[in-house]
């Protein structure tokens, strides 16, 4: 599960052929923005067909309609994949301000995924990735790990 | 003066190479540093080590703010 505002292209590839693990990335997709892949109509191919899911996102999206979509979405896939553990990358570029990326999250709507994800009461790795205005990601972070908490 | 040996000249090509092709430069998006080598062991072996404290199950959930940078890569 990858919030952050580049595709994760990486992990899908990995990914890309199999059944064993399921890819979920959110991510501003268009005019030749970094990485370039993850449309929606990238799903696995093979025995991964249909586990490897794409939010392409046009520039300026806010909380509200972020998880609108967030919501119904994993809502979803969480019952229909019901995996043993998920592992969430909150790359701080997804927020507003960022240098390279161009959503319009607030922290505390960044958060609501690290809430969410934490609602479905499943092992949960947090990691981090990218961020480029970096007093935001700290603060991001900062607020995050105190999600994990409690507080 | 000092002769580079032939191995010495092919390894200065190919690095040079190798940086223009991941942009590894001053500027660009990737600057090398000191310590990048063990940077990337610190960023990897944190996400194994949580992955293990999950595994055992040690604790709910695991952070490491350290990973999760190679999510993407294109090349």
């Amino acid at each position: 599960m990858d919030v952050d505002v580049h595709h994760g292209d990486g992990v899908e590839e990995a990914f890309y052929l199999t059944d064993r693990v399921m890819t979920v990335s959110f991510h501003q997709y268009g005019d030749d923005f970094f990485p370039g892949t993850g449309s929606i109509d990238s799903v696995g191919e093979g025995k991964g067909k249909y586990y490897s899911l794409n939010v392409p996102l046009k520039v300026g999206i806010d909380d509200d309609t972020y998880h609108d979509m967030f919501k119904t979405i994993m809502d979803e896939v969480m019952a229909k994949y019901r995996p043993g553990a998920v592992i969430l990358q909150l790359g701080g570029d997804s927020i507003a301000y960022d240098v390279l990326g161009r959503l319009n999250l607030t922290i505390k709507g960044h958060g609501e995924c690290v809430k969410k994800m934490m609602g479905y009461g499943v092992p949960l790795m947090l990691l981090g990735g990218g961020g480029y205005t970096v007093h935001n990601v700290a603060r991001l972070w900062a607020y995050e790990t105190g999600l994990t908490v409690g507080e | 003066m000092l002769l580079k040996s032939e191995e010495e000249r092919k390894f200065n090509i190919n690095s040079n190479k190798l940086k223009s092709q991941f942009s590894m430069n001053e500027t660009g998006d990737c600057p090398g540093f000191a310590g990048l080598y063990e940077f990337c062991q610190l960023s990897c072996g944190g996400s194994i080590d949580a992955a293990q404290v999950l595994l055992r199950g040690d604790a709910s959930i695991a952070v490491n703010w350290g990973g999760g940078l190679h999510h993407a890569k294109k090349c």
